[in-house]
């Protein structure tokens, strides 16, 4: 665990939250969810999180389920003759074979170019019924990560990370001057100054711990002002 | 059940008292904290009487070893263990005939509430640790479970409530102390799914008439229903409270 701050939390308030077996209105859920489950006539949540109108639930703490052409980091926990096992921050792990590289990998040359450890964004490529996951390095956006921080969450909280229309990342990026990436599986990847880096984790675990508060762009935004205050002398 | 009752005992005075104090159908104290435990992905503590069980819940994940797995739903695991030190006589460490029941019966009940089917070939794990015990610590393990899967995001039918009742000097009684249990007549542990009110967990010990095991069901429910306003408390005071946050 990193050191998290106590905070002020006086004037912030949770949003309205539901519980598993809460009722969330009459109906079928708008929107196909695995966080709201229905007998027919009446929709339920099934897990902690906040309620939408859509009858359907935001989650506050849920694993990453892997979704086609989502943009993930990935790190390298196997490495097979042809092919190499991601974890994706997921119950399941992505397999990037040697072909979806941008590479000319050669069999059992897999080992030259990517080890253990190794931390690479990439696509899902494709997901299958019993939820076997496929990556692809074959994007634009695809490579391999050689500096820089990586950050973990649940996936249930990237959208919060991200703000709206990316609000409150850009904002920690302009406030910390560091580059940022969020993958959709809750990985962060930092570039910047290593003290910048450190306060942009701090500031990703206070959006994490109180994502369901309002009014918390406000309330990372102070923070990170006093801590690079606090810090300044060691930006150097 | 089962161990000879000291001779004089009276577990229930002529005031209808029990030997705590308890009315026939009082819970003893229940304290509940959810989010103890940094490592795991959802964790829960239950003090409830003189048990106290602290319960980890991880997953879904990836389950290991691989033939194990079901390419069809996730498998949920459960583990009851006591703590060498959680009784007057020291419990031998491992699992035991009765632990390895109660997982079993834990694990399949708990399948059939979380909606396993969303998550194919992972596993969920339950660690059910009873640090200190005096009797139903099946129960309070469920309790306290079903706080720490709601913790981890786990998508489920609802929480789960557990409580027992039981028959002691012929009285049907709420929650079974130590020596209520040891020298009763019958214990009756029961899960249930308040909301919907769903038994989903049922055993029964010793001997009762139809008629008394009807009174204790009716018993178990309005306690369970008391339980479940407490567990909804409890994950309020970690989430919109912001205690210990």
């Amino acid at each position: 665990m990193r050191y998290v701050p106590r905070l002020d939390l006086s004037g912030h308030k949770s949003r309205e939250l539901v519980f598993p077996g809460d009722f969330l209105g009459d109906g079928r859920p708008l929107m196909p969810t695995l966080y709201a489950y229905s007998d027919g006539s009446r929709t339920y949540s099934a897990v902690i999180g906040i309620p939408q109108p859509t009858r359907t639930v935001i989650p506050l703490n849920a694993k990453y389920l892997p979704k086609r052409d989502d943009i993930v980091i990935g790190i390298i926990e196997d490495v097979q003759p042809v092919f190499w096992l991601l974890n994706l921050n997921s119950p399941y792990p992505g397999v990037l074979h040697a072909n979806e590289t941008p590479w000319e990998v050669g069999f059992g040359e897999t080992g030259k170019y990517l080890n253990i450890g190794d931390a690479v964004i990439a696509k899902i490529q494709a997901v299958d019924e019993t939820r076997r996951v496929f990556v692809t390095m074959k994007d634009t956006r695809a490579r391999k990560l050689t500096s820089g921080t990586l950050f973990f969450f649940p996936a249930s909280k990237v959208a919060r990370i991200l703000g709206k229309g990316g609000s409150m990342v850009s904002m920690i990026k302009q406030k910390t001057g560091t580059s940022i990436l969020v993958g959709q599986n809750g990985v962060v990847w930092v570039r910047g100054h290593p003290i910048a880096a450190m306060i942009v984790g701090e500031a990703l675990d206070i959006i994490s711990r109180y994502s369901h508060l309002v009014g918390l762009t406000e309330l990372v935004s102070k923070y990170i002002d006093k801590r690079v205050s606090e810090l300044k002398d060691l930006f150097k | 059940m089962g161990m000879q009752k000291p001779p004089g005992l009276k577990l229930v005075d002529e005031n209808l008292r029990r030997i705590d104090g308890r009315r026939l159908d009082e819970l003893r104290p229940i304290k509940m904290k959810v989010g103890v435990l940094n490592r795991a992905d959802g964790s829960a503590y239950v003090e409830w009487g003189k048990n106290k069980i602290l319960v980890a819940v991880y997953g879904p994940r990836e389950l290991h070893p691989r033939y194990m797995q079901d390419p069809t739903k996730a498998v949920v695991r459960a583990r009851y263990n006591m703590a060498p030190f959680s009784t007057e006589e020291r419990v031998k460490p491992g699992p035991t005939r009765r632990s390895v029941e109660i997982s079993k019966l834990i694990a399949e009940m708990f399948s059939g509430i979380i909606f396993i089917e969303e998550f194919p070939r992972s596993a969920i794990d339950i660690f059910i640790e009873v640090l200190q015990a005096d009797a139903g610590t099946r129960t309070a393990g469920i309790t306290a479970a079903s706080l720490a899967l709601a913790d981890a995001g786990i998508p489920m039918r609802g929480l789960v409530t557990a409580c027992a009742a039981g028959k002691i000097d012929g009285y049907v009684v709420l929650d079974l102390n130590k020596e209520e249990d040891n020298y009763g007549e019958a214990d009756m542990p029961m899960a249930m799914l308040v909301k919907e009110n769903r038994i989903v967990y049922w055993q029964m010990d010793g001997q009762m008439t139809e008629e008394e095991v009807r009174t204790a069901m009716k018993m178990v429910k309005d306690a369970c229903e008391k339980i479940y306003e407490m567990q909804k408390e409890a994950l309020k005071r970690k989430y919109v409270d912001l205690e210990g946050l």
